[in-house]
């Protein structure tokens, strides 16, 4: 138990990392899968692949962008910082947004994919019913794109959990304040504190193999329902 | 009712274009009764020109009136959104929604909200059309579990239960085999004088129109131009 209570605030800040960024995720994967799927613009396919760009590079690199993005000399974090007084580098809100940027493809890609498969005729059917646009985006679109979205959901939260590279770069690895699980397992080894290390492998371990078994259950009922 | 003007006047024209291929449907239909078939070999625009009707496709020029109430009009402006035209339209394949049982798809046009039916509801308006349509046995099944015929008795009792003031069939017996076909046919033809709206329906199959005693319009395509000629 003691194991524990030492472990508990990295857990609990790569819980409330996760949350945060899922949550996010949720809201601007749906909104951008939707908008993929449906909207006419040029730079469409531009936009998809610098979006799954996160999912490919190596977290280095990515956390050294973000890094230029709101440090306090950038554009963004200079207005940020005179503005609200918000510095946001090696802060958790820094490690939100990083797994956010890593998580967003998770989301957005299945949600694309699933509101492209959504037959027209069906809102069609809809709207002859006397549903107003936004009306048949919650009770028709939505809900036939839902399990796809879910699935993607529960995967982006396993992998907010595990993030590690960009977190660190744009967070760092504070004790107690924004060092998440991942990054106390990296500096557990590098002291040699082999037991803390194990420890904390295995809470890990398990939390992501229980995401992924809900993920999987999730899948298996949905495609059981909608076709 | 009596009424001079004619209960079904529809005269449309709209064009579509996909890459190279161009169509055009420039058609001119009326009638004074109740019941029009629109017959037409396929690519000839029968479910463009339903859904023009049903203001799901914006047509370029003509109008569209139906017993009395012009829903589009290009001469004076007028464009009733799909929502606001009051048709209960019956899908080729059905479109039925997926993901709700039989008593939620009658219930779906009971309610414009944010919020589908839910499972247990109880509507008496519903209740009626599935007992009506002999889908009681079926009332909690989902669209895949159903047979053809149940599903297209559930997307007629879904375009009727709003109450609408016409009702648009696109193919409604193709899917069908032919018994069931003459069955359902002669429930449509008792369903349409019991309700007293008109009704238009597309299809391929003279059968229909005889059946219900309808008159008959016939789209014809030549030269990328599909067009109508009425027979008396």
């Amino acid at each position: 138990m003691n194991e524990f209570a030492a472990a508990w605030p990295a857990l609990a800040l790569s819980l409330k990392v996760a949350l945060w960024a899922s949550g996010i995720t949720l809201v601007l994967g749906t909104a951008l899968g939707y908008l993929l799927a449906r909207g006419r613009f040029p730079g469409r396919e531009l936009l998809d692949t610098l979006l799954t760009l996160p999912m490919v590079l190596p977290p280095t690199v990515l956390g050294y962008y973000l890094l230029v993005l709101i440090s306090r000399r950038s554009a963004l974090g200079g207005w940020l910082d005179a503005t609200f007084d918000v510095q946001l580098v090696f802060t958790w809100q820094a490690a939100v947004i990083a797994a956010t940027v890593v998580t967003l493809p998770l989301v957005f890609k299945p949600a694309r994919t699933a509101f492209e498969g959504v037959d027209h005729r069906v809102e069609a059917a809809a709207r002859t019913l006397g549903l107003p646009d936004w009306a048949v985006f919650l009770r028709v679109t939505l809900p036939l794109a839902w399990p796809a979205i879910l699935a993607g959901l529960l995967l982006a939260f396993a992998r907010a959990m595990g993030e590690f590279g960009a977190t660190l770069m744009v967070a760092g690895s504070i004790p107690g304040q924004t060092q998440t699980l991942s990054a106390a397992i990296y500096d557990a080894v590098q002291a040699g504190q082999d037991d803390r290390a194990l420890f904390l492998v295995l809470v890990m371990s398990v939390v992501c193999l229980a995401v992924l078994l809900a993920a999987g259950r999730l899948r298996t009922s949905a495609s059981g329902m909608t076709r | 009712m009596i009424d001079s003007a004619p209960r079904i006047d529809v005269v449309l024209r709209t064009t579509l274009q996909a890459g190279p291929r161009r169509f055009t449907l420039d058609v001119s239909l009326q009638s004074a009764r109740d019941r029009l078939v629109i017959f037409g070999p396929s690519g000839s625009g029968k479910t463009l020109l339903l859904n023009a009707i049903a203001g799901l496709v914006r047509p370029e020029s003509g109008h569209v009136r139906l017993a009395g109430r012009t829903l589009f009009d290009s001469a004076c402006g007028v464009d009733l959104p799909a929502r606001k035209r009051r048709l209960g339209v019956v899908f080729q394949d059905y479109a039925l929604f997926p993901h709700l049982d039989v008593r939620q798809n009658v219930g779906f046009g009971l309610s414009a909200g944010l919020r589908n039916p839910r499972r247990r509801d109880r509507d008496p308006q519903v209740e009626g059309w599935i007992a009506r349509l002999g889908l009681a046995p079926v009332a909690h099944q989902y669209p895949h579990q159903l047979s053809g015929g149940q599903r297209q008795r559930v997307a007629v009792a879904r375009a009727l239960v709003a109450d609408p003031e016409a009702l648009l069939l696109d193919e409604p017996f193709a899917a069908l085999d032919p018994a069931l076909r003459e069955e359902l046919r002669i429930e449509l033809d008792i369903l349409q004088r019991a309700l007293g709206i008109p009704l238009l329906l597309v299809s391929h199959d003279v059968a229909d129109a005889e059946t219900l005693r309808a008159d008959t319009v016939h789209l014809a395509i030549a030269n990328g131009v599909g067009r109508s000629r009425t027979e008396a």
